[in-house]
């Protein structure tokens, strides 16, 4: 699934393009150097993500050539932005505002081709950690839509046998990308039934708010504002805290003055 | 409705924490106290405090999960915590107390089930954003809400993390910090050597600095504020607290700052919990030969409550108290004496502090049941 990020450069010195491209090519890692703008934007654009290191000053009459790169890049849809990994590579720290300014990933100094080409790598891993997340992110939603549908299902049919929904809140908490809302519901269900599992009973309007809570999982994965008001009644049914695990009197246990 | 109209209570940070990680006994009382006010409030500084302190902890303890190699490796959690524990800094928000709190409730949570660290890492940041949002919602009332509130007299860029454009020459029209520190200057600095006299933790600093604080103005008062939140927090709440509202908390410093500067406002304390018993005890003064059986009316971590068919001296005596219930033999000085109809009655604070553990057989929740007494003075 994890698919192997094309890499790109531009920059205007040729010895310095050869040993960075030798460096990167012995830790298998092709890079391709585009001579222009133009030509960098055509290779990139049709792709679904891509790793750019831009030298600014591209020579005579092409000065911050490779910044005007970096900013159209970075101007394109969120979507395509946000899969692209743009990096300056330069020697002129005076530039670091202006790329700043135009949303650059990094800014790197050069110092030389072997110390760069080692560089680039852990930047282009770290590109390559971030662009996995990206690519998994469809496929976690489609695998909670199905599970929350299944949890949802299970707690209005197995009132009897909490384990059942029990194990797949649990298996849900063990997914590597939840979302904030996500998280706060599902740990607030495993508790409710952890804790009522453990009692060998649920009453009526617990397992309502349980059930209400699944639905918030199953509609949008509880990103909409009805989890604010989720909260609010499990708050009022639960005044002394939803978390039993946490409310204890160890936090009250300081000495009066 | 105004924010003077004096019929509103102000939860400080410390109310907060313990509404949410107290027993369930304080966020009653907090619901009995909101029957008898109108509305309730707390502070920008308080949110503020409380995002850092206990946003704060679980993010950093999350953090520390996160980096732990293997995350889908399943382990006893125990094994887990160690591992976390060992990758923790030094210094981890709200102090070393809260998080062994944390890690023995996990403890408790998790038992000896195995689990992954994404598993926990999920629980832990879930919980997070369950305290969060929990923190504006107080019975059936939202903060945010328009008749509640929450006031802001502290907002300013020179706060650590804040999100506001710094101000360069003078304070911004943005900035709130200012209505405390450059309006009403002489009320705040006077608050300010309150505190540096009244051996609170912060004095020591506050009694160094003042000379060089009273000389600051305007943006360079603020910017010293700025960097010692822990030793200014409770100055700058006490004066966001709207006029005649009664502040909640366990502070003593805010009943000190009250006094001396806004006898309009009211402040409720939230004392340790007591664990009523009608044990015995066995209870000696430095004035007596002899010790004397006395019943043990209540008693906490700090102190006891006990009552003798005579009395036993006078406020400001050394006592020893003997009970397996307190854990064998304290000593502490009586602080209160009166008359009741079952004898006479003695308010003992124990010198030490011991960390309070219930008597075997007595469990949890069986101790949180057993607290009748109202937790506020």
């Amino acid at each position: 699934m994890a698919t192997a990020v094309p890499v790109f450069g531009m920059d205007d010195i040729e010895d310095y393009r050869t040993t960075l491209t030798q460096e990167l090519q012995k830790r298998s890692v092709p890079i391709h150097f585009c001579r222009n703008k133009e030509e960098l934007i055509g290779a990139v654009e049709d792709l679904e993500c891509a790793s750019i290191f831009l030298d600014v000053d591209m020579g005579t009459s092409r000065r911050r050539e490779g910044l005007d790169a970096a900013l159209h890049l970075k101007q394109m849809p969120p979507k395509k932005r946000g899969a692209l990994y743009v990096a300056i590579l330069t020697s002129h720290r005076e530039y670091h505002e202006e790329a700043s300014r135009a949303g650059v990933d990094a800014f790197i100094i050069k110092t030389n081709p072997i110390t760069d080409a080692l560089e680039l790598m852990i930047r282009l891993a770290n590109h390559a950690i971030e662009v996995s997340r990206l690519q998994a992110e469809p496929i976690q939603s489609e695998l909670a839509e199905r599970e929350y549908e299944n949890l949802l299902r299970q707690m209005k049919g197995q009132r009897d046998n909490l384990l059942i929904p029990l194990g797949t809140l649990r298996r849900a908490l063990n997914w590597p990308f939840l979302e904030e809302g996500e998280r706060c519901v599902l740990a607030a269900l495993e508790e409710q039934l952890d804790s009522a599992e453990s009692r060998g009973v649920i009453d009526d309007d617990s397992l309502a708010i349980c059930i209400s809570g699944a639905e918030l999982l199953a509609t949008d994965r509880a990103r909409s504002e009805a989890r604010f008001d989720w909260i609010k009644r499990l708050r009022m049914r639960f005044p002394g805290g939803v978390f039993r695990w946490l409310s204890g009197r160890e936090f009250e246990e300081e000495s009066d003055e | 409705m105004s924010d003077t109209e004096n019929n509103g209570l102000f939860l400080e940070t410390s109310a907060q924490v313990l509404r949410l990680f107290g027993s369930s006994s304080v966020e009653r009382e907090i619901e009995s106290l909101l029957r008898l006010h109108g509305r309730v409030g707390t502070s920008a500084f308080v949110r503020s405090e409380f995002e850092a302190v206990i946003g704060g902890l679980f993010q950093t303890v999350a953090t520390y999960l996160g980096k732990i190699p293997g995350q889908d490796r399943i382990r006893p959690f125990l094994d887990l915590w160690r591992e976390t524990l060992g990758m923790l800094p030094p210094f981890t928000p709200g102090g070393p107390k809260p998080l062994a709190v944390l890690g023995a409730s996990l403890g408790v949570k998790f038992g000896s089930r195995s689990v992954t660290p994404v598993e926990v890492w999920n629980f832990l940041l879930g919980q997070k954003t369950y305290f969060l949002e929990g923190f504006f919602l107080i019975g059936s009332k939202d903060l945010r809400s328009e008749e509640n509130g929450i006031f802001d007299l502290s907002s300013c860029c020179s706060w650590r993390g804040h999100d506001q454009i710094p101000c360069t020459a003078a304070p911004s029209a943005a900035c709130r910090l200012q209505l405390i520190c450059s309006h009403r200057k002489p009320d705040f600095l006077a608050s300010v050597e309150t505190i540096a006299n009244a051996k609170r933790e912060e004095s020591d600093w506050l009694k160094e600095n003042l000379e060089s604080l009273v000389a600051l103005d305007g943006l360079l008062l603020m910017r010293e504020i700025g960097h010692k939140p822990n030793i200014f927090g409770d100055i700058i709440i006490f004066w966001e607290v709207p006029e005649g509202w009664t502040i909640l908390t366990r502070d003593l410093s805010f009943v000190v700052l009250r006094e001396r500067h806004r006898p309009s406002l009211h402040v409720c304390r939230i004392r340790a919990p007591r664990t009523p018993t009608s044990g015995n005890c066995m209870i000696r003064s430095a004035r007596a030969e002899v010790a004397l059986t006395a019943q043990l009316s209540n008693y906490s971590s700090s102190g006891a409550c006990v009552i003798c068919s005579l009395p036993i001296g006078e406020i400001g005596d050394e006592v020893m108290l003997s009970s397996a219930e307190i854990g064998g033999s304290r000593s502490g000085k009586v602080v209160w004496k009166s008359a009741t109809v079952a004898g006479s009655g003695h308010g003992v604070r124990f010198v030490a502090k011991r960390t309070h553990r219930p008597p075997k057989g007595q469990n949890e929740s069986t101790r949180s049941k057993a607290t009748q007494r109202p937790l506020f003075d």
